[in-house]
């Protein structure tokens, strides 16, 4: 078909509302071409403008780069799986359409119809282009009764709905609070599972040990029992080997324990003697000597932290708005997943 | 090796019969370029194209993957430059594209 004469032109337009590449929205660095009208978004501002060419396609800046590379004005466009651009002189531009986003911009239309001509955004200036434009404002929650975009259409800026909650950064339309509460309930079931596993892992581990020692008590068994022998053989006054002497001469390891662990102590009493007095107001906490090194854990009390319970309370005072008795639930059931799957239904009567 | 005195000899490289024919061969841009640059170390690039070209009379093809054009001589370098990319291809189309 023939390329309108202002198509170039309301491209470049519907360029000025694109954004830079955000993962929520990967779309957003480029213009979508459906149904004769263009649509662009930065999250901010949504525009859909006439382009008077049917279709679906994604139009990229690269497009435009190249358009002007070639120069002059192309005369037709034809659009299917390439977006072919045709010139006076045979001269062509084919790029591979991209385009897979009915979904982007059926959202786009449905924020379009939901809330252009409404008090709650601000319209968008398109200087005499034909067409709808709509940008966020700043504001209240709620307002009269409706959850209006505010720190953006589409996603929130940074972070996730549970940062922007602690932070007191939420955005009541976009970020679902009962969503956080039910990812965190499962997040503990995946943490108890994980313990369940690691425990039967500990179970098997025991067992192991248990062999172990089993073996173990086995293997002095047959000391008990070769020490018997040489008894005998000293009671009988055979000759003793070098074996037999050193079965028969006591080890008295308990004793000599003891003793070690009398002199440590010793050791340990000085070298704390020795510390009280620099340690200042910090308490004792704990001290311990294996033989070679003296070990003293020294503690002293911190002031109460203090984001805890600030954080607590921005939280409690966050999700208070939506539990308010004049707050509109139903307002929620359109936007947070978590009350979409449950059929609004009236409260007890 | 085939001598390049001018931008109207740049159809040779595609080893066509005449500048008004199309050639027979199509070549990696890169190639092409290679082959029709001269050092430059002033530039940004290495290489500069050695001729400035004008003729709007005789076309190309570019071609890669996802980008296809036929532009005049005067805009090959140029548009050549904005689709980028190692696997762009050219071919010599003639002239008379109308």
């Amino acid at each position: 078909m023939n390329l309108p004469s202002d198509f170039l032109g309301r491209f470049e337009t519907a360029r000025t509302f694109t954004g830079a590449f955000a993962e929520a929205a990967p779309w957003q660095r480029h213009v979508i071409l459906h149904g004769g009208k263009f649509y662009a978004s930065n999250n901010k501002q949504i525009v859909e403008i006439d382009c008077g060419v049917e279709g679906s396609a994604i139009l990229t800046k690269k497009m435009l780069t190249l358009i002007k590379a070639i120069q002059g004005t192309p005369t037709t466009i034809e659009i299917g799986e390439w977006v072919h651009f045709g010139w006076e002189n045979g001269r062509y531009l084919k790029v591979k359409n991209d385009y897979d986003h009915d979904d982007v911009v059926s959202r786009l239309i449905e924020l379009l119809d939901q809330w252009h001509g409404t008090e709650h955004v601000t319209a968008v200036d398109l200087k005499g282009t034909p067409g709808r434009g709509i940008a966020v404002t700043e504001g209240p929650a709620v307002t009269n009764g409706a959850l209006p975009p505010r720190k953006g259409f589409l996603y929130c800026g940074k972070g996730t709905p549970s940062s922007r909650l602690v932070h007191g950064d939420v955005d009541l339309r976009l970020d679902d609070l009962f969503q956080i509460k039910l990812d965190e309930l499962e997040a503990t079931k995946k943490a108890i599972k994980r313990e369940v596993d690691r425990l039967a892992d500990e179970q098997v581990r025991i067992e192991q040990l248990q062999d172990a020692a089993r073996k173990k008590l086995e293997a002095h068994q047959r000391d008990v029992d070769r020490l018997n022998e040489a008894l005998a053989k000293y009671r009988s006054g055979a000759e003793l080997d070098d074996g037999d002497r050193e079965l028969l001469q006591p080890a008295c390891e308990t004793t000599i324990r003891k003793d070690e662990s009398i002199e440590r102590r010793e050791t340990l009493k000085e070298v704390k003697k020795e510390l009280r007095s620099k340690m200042g107001e910090w308490d004792l906490y704990s001290d311990r000597s294996d033989g070679e090194y003296a070990y003293v854990t020294y503690r002293r009390r911190l002031a109460p932290m203090e984001t805890r319970p600030t954080i607590k309370k921005r939280i409690a005072e966050t999700v208070d708005q939506v539990f308010a008795p004049d707050f509109p639930r139903d307002a929620l059931f359109k936007v947070w997943p978590s009350l979409g799957s449950i059929e609004a239904r009236a409260g007890p009567s | 090796m085939i001598a390049l005195t001018s931008e109207h000899d740049l159809w040779r490289l595609f080893g066509g019969e005449g500048p008004e024919t199309q050639g027979a061969d199509e070549l990696a841009y890169s190639d092409f370029y290679n082959r029709t640059a001269v050092l430059d170390i002033t530039g940004k690039r290495a290489f500069r194209p050695r001729f400035a070209v004008s003729d709007s009379d005789h076309f190309y093809l570019l071609r890669s993957p996802v980008i296809e054009a036929v532009v005049d001589q005067a805009r090959l370098y140029a548009t050549a430059d904005k689709i980028g990319g190692p696997d762009l291809r050219v071919v010599y189309l003639g002239a008379n594209r109308l």
